[in-house]
């Protein structure tokens, strides 16, 4: 997946993730979640997929029948409602349809990082871009920048115990961390004016190169996403193949690599 | 498979102690203290919530049978029909005593309770009876009511039959064909 254009891989994972919160098809949930899983697996973070998928499967699977009384096969009556095994069963449906959206949600978390997403928005929107490049790389170091601070100041022993004095070191270190943050931002401004940022003729360097390869794809995955919703809206069982190999697409680009790239 | 509702209670309840058992075991007390204590407290809210509740199972279900109609009480017929989603008349025409100033649907809901009918209202309006429920046979099916072979125009809840009405309670699959002629 990350040899793939920027723009395929957005494309394909959007539509999963949309597509497979649509149906509550015992079929299209298993395709969805196996295939949500097997890419979990492959690219890491797949034990804390699976805890949230089984969660959210059981919450839903034991709630719903506690709202919803419809159904022909009555297991007994709680509170004089009718606990219905179609009920717990939609249940079930329902939290496996919201577990696979989630897991195509982490998915293209995974895969569209901050360089490929502020390639794709730079295209169409390239001050979005350069504000969303600025606040992701802001946080995470105001955040390092914020423990450094407090562990030099308590190396030069300004930490205190009490709750005053814990307080004034935590105020100190604030003060602190803002003054860096302040400053360095404006050596971030002096920086690019003199990179000559903003002058006229300008590139920026693109590290993704649309071959033609990515071209076949995104046609293949545009077709087959049509197909699957047309599936999917008017529930016309043929049609979820199509979903079921576009829920396969991500595991076999991830796979062909690790073939390749196997030790 | 459980027969009583206090037996279906207690399965519940020892479900939900394996359960707990279990994933305090996986968290480990040690490991992961917090987790432990929110799964302790969760399942002593789920054991409270099944010891009040009441259970019933299926064969349980329903106060019991209808007291026959008394000298000097006021006589209706109630008949409740789904024939036209395929399953038969769920209460062949019967004379129930009219209790003084009952609604056409606390009659409906003391019988139904009485005859062991499953039914679900949600205000005046009755979403399903005995497993067959609104929008099941398409979007325009559902329950309607008519008195003396006139529709009912007002809500079941304020409509007051009288003594010898006959009350038919009829499922329709499209409501705006079905309800000039019941």
């Amino acid at each position: 997946m990350r040899e793939w254009h920027p723009s395929v891989s957005a494309v394909l994972l959007l539509s999963l993730m949309l597509l497979s919160a649509f149906s509550t098809e015992p079929w299209v949930i298993l395709c969805s979640l196996a295939g949500g899983l097997t890419f979990c697996a492959m690219t890491g973070g797949a034990k804390n997929q699976l805890k949230t998928t089984l969660f959210v499967v059981a919450v839903f699977t034991v709630t719903n029948p506690l709202f919803s009384h419809r159904g022909e096969q009555v297991l007994f009556y709680l509170n004089h409602n009718a606990v219905t095994l179609d009920a717990i069963l939609l249940g079930a449906r329902i939290g496996g349809m919201l577990a696979a959206s989630l897991c195509w949600f982490s998915a293209f978390g995974r895969v569209l990082d901050t360089e490929r997403l502020v390639y794709l928005l730079g295209k169409a929107f390239p001050k979005i871009a350069m504000l969303l490049s600025s606040a992701l790389r802001m946080i995470p170091l105001a955040k390092r920048r914020f423990t450094a601070v407090g562990e030099a100041r308590e190396a030069a022993d300004l930490g205190g115990e009490g709750g005053t004095a814990r307080m004034r070191f935590a105020g100190g270190n604030l003060s602190v961390s803002l003054g860096m943050t302040l400053e360095s931002a404006v050596q971030s401004g002096n920086s690019m004016k003199a990179r000559g940022f903003g002058l006229p003729g300008r590139t920026a360097y693109t590290l993704f190169r649309f071959a033609p390869r990515d071209g076949v794809l995104l046609a293949g995955v545009l077709f087959l996403t049509v197909l699957s919703a047309w599936g999917i809206l008017f529930e016309i069982p043929v049609l979820f193949i199509c979903f079921g190999v576009l829920c396969a697409l991500p595991s076999l680009g991830e796979g062909r690599e690790k073939l390749r790239w196997r030790s | 498979m459980a027969l009583t509702g206090e037996q279906i209670r207690w399965l519940l309840m020892a479900a939900v102690f394996i359960a707990a058992l279990f994933l305090c075991l996986f968290f480990g007390i040690k490991r992961k203290p917090k987790d432990v204590a929110l799964t302790v407290l969760c399942a002593s809210l789920v054991t409270c919530f099944l010891t009040v509740s009441t259970f019933h199972s299926v064969s349980e279900y329903g106060s019991g049978s209808l007291a026959p109609a008394g000298e000097g009480d006021s006589v209706v017929t109630l008949e409740i029909d789904a024939s036209a989603a395929g399953k038969g008349f769920l209460l062949p025409p019967t004379q129930v005593a009219l209790k003084e100033g009952e609604s056409v649907l606390a009659l409906l809901l003391r019988v139904t309770e009485a005859k062991n009918l499953r039914i679900e209202t949600s205000g005046g309006y009755v979403e399903g009876i005995g497993g067959l429920y609104e929008f099941d046979h398409g979007d325009e099916s559902g329950w309607m009511y008519a008195v003396n072979g006139i529709g009912g125009s007002v809500s079941s809840a304020e409509y007051l039959p009288k003594e010898g009405d006959v009350i038919r309670w009829y499922y329709v699959t499209s409501y705006s064909e079905g309800g000039q002629t019941p």
